[in-house]
């Protein structure tokens, strides 16, 4: 993986935030900070998101019915924000990844050179 | 709390615009990742004031934020953006059907929208609430026109020698009407303005038009003195411009972006005060149209000035802080919107 991600990485993020979020919470209730850090990890630091835009996606995530959040207490006494993926969220993000599907496949196909 | 946290805090939130519960639940979950944030770059060996500067930076500008929160939270739903348009096209079909001349039939539509106003007014206070707002103080409105012959009999009598002096008991039941509908109007407004000045705008959008219309009644004989040909007239310009309110309600309340919402809601009113005064006074030239556009875009942009004065939120910075930080409050759901 690249250390040090291309100019071009904020745009294709911007366009796939949504995806990757409802994605992390799908396979388990997350907080803001924990998928900030969770994204950041599984791509090997190549996707760094600004804090700023992260919570703002998950308010309108929330509000469009593809999250719900939920205050809770740790054992520590903490009290965290949590979010877990509605019904809505579940059939959004099968969308959202057999677009992606599609238009990697189509790109790929674009890049593939030409066969003399 | 650190100060720089609470400072960054009080900043995003001073550019929320949002409902208290919503603006009070934002605050709490950026403060808790500042926490988190700034326990984690502590423990990789930063200072204090090293982790919450690193964190504070990381997260972004808090006008930036605050903006993009708006953004996530101001697009009301198809349905709440019926409901926004529904007290301009109630008002509009009193003028249609011309039944604003029978006391029962305008009784009842401003019970039901002061009803309907009451009951968003304790549930929250959603987007759709302001158009219903305007419209419930207007009774207050034709109410103090409806008083004010006692106050011009009075001060005639007073000032000029002309005419019998009113009933002390008229003159105090007058002056308490008059004062307390003002009262009401300036108090309702403030608190909106705490809000958002733009709902103020949104809000207040239906007195001019009203106002402007019991002026040209007045030249016309009166409201109190039965419907005229002229009166008449007025009813359809009367009905297209509240419909035009209507339509400028609800795409207020559909748009996401700030700017785009208060570049619609000036847009189309000064345009609409434009039309009503051409139907009103005729071809009254360019300048006249000017002159009205030029006043209704500063009665729409007044509330702007009253926020720059007053500030943003109910409470004081203190009062504030200590609610948002009872974290049982938040745990038992009380920060969320109803």
């Amino acid at each position: 993986m690249k250390d040090k991600p291309s100019k071009y990485v904020p745009d294709l993020l911007r366009g796939s935030t949504d995806t990757l979020l409802l994605f992390l919470i799908q396979e388990r209730h997350a907080y803001g900070y924990q998928l900030i850090k969770e994204i950041e990890r599984r791509s090997h630091g190549y996707f760094r998101f600004k804090e700023g835009t992260v919570y703002p996606a998950l308010h309108r995530l929330e509000n469009e019915g593809l999250l719900e959040g939920e205050w809770q207490e740790l054992p520590n006494g903490q009290v965290r924000r949590y979010y877990r993926i509605t019904e809505k969220g579940k059939y959004a993000l099968r969308e959202k990844m057999a677009t992606w599907r599609d238009f990697t496949s189509a790109v790929n196909l674009v890049f593939r050179p030409v066969e003399a | 709390m650190l100060p720089e946290i609470r400072s960054y805090l009080d900043e995003v939130r001073s550019h929320l615009h949002l409902d208290p519960a919503t603006e009070m639940q934002i605050v709490r979950e950026v403060y808790t990742y500042f926490r988190d944030s700034v326990d984690e770059l502590q423990a990789n060996g930063l200072s204090e004031s090293e982790a919450t500067k690193a964190a504070i930076e990381s997260f972004g500008r808090p006008r930036v934020v605050a903006r993009r929160m708006y953004e996530a939270h101001s697009k009301g739903s198809e349905i709440e953006a019926v409901i926004a348009c529904l007290p301009h096209f109630i008002i509009a079909g009193l003028f249609i059907s011309q039944l604003w001349r029978h006391p029962f039939w305008a009784s009842i539509a401003f019970v039901s929208i002061v009803c309907v106003t009451l009951y968003g007014w304790w549930h929250g206070k959603p987007s759709w609430l302001y158009p219903w707002v305007g419209y419930s103080l207007l009774p207050l409105l034709i109410g103090g026109y409806a008083a004010a012959p006692v106050l011009g009999q009075a001060a005639s009598s007073l000032f000029l020698g002309r005419g019998s002096f009113p009933s002390v008991w008229a003159l105090l039941l007058v002056l308490a009407l008059i004062g307390s509908s003002l009262w009401i109007i300036v108090s309702t407004t403030i608190r909106v303005v705490r809000r958002d000045w733009i709902l103020a705008s949104l809000m207040l959008v239906p007195l001019p038009v009203v106002g402007a219309w019991l002026l040209d009644l007045e030249q016309a004989g009166g409201v109190f003195q039965g419907a005229t040909a002229s009166v008449h007239q007025l009813d359809m310009s009367m009905a297209l411009a509240f419909i035009t309110l209507g339509v400028a309600s609800a795409t207020f309340v559909r748009l996401r972006q700030r700017v785009l919402k208060v570049g619609a809601l000036l847009t189309v009113c000064t345009i609409a005060a434009a039309a009503i005064g051409h139907s009103f006074w005729g071809d009254y030239g360019f300048f006249g149209l000017l002159a009205t556009s030029l006043l209704m875009l500063v009665f729409l942009l007044s509330p702007a000035l009253i926020e720059a004065k007053i500030g943003h939120g109910e409470q004081s910075g203190e009062a504030w802080w200590e609610s948002s930080m009872r974290w049982e409050e938040a745990l038992a759901g009380h920060d969320r919107p109803v």
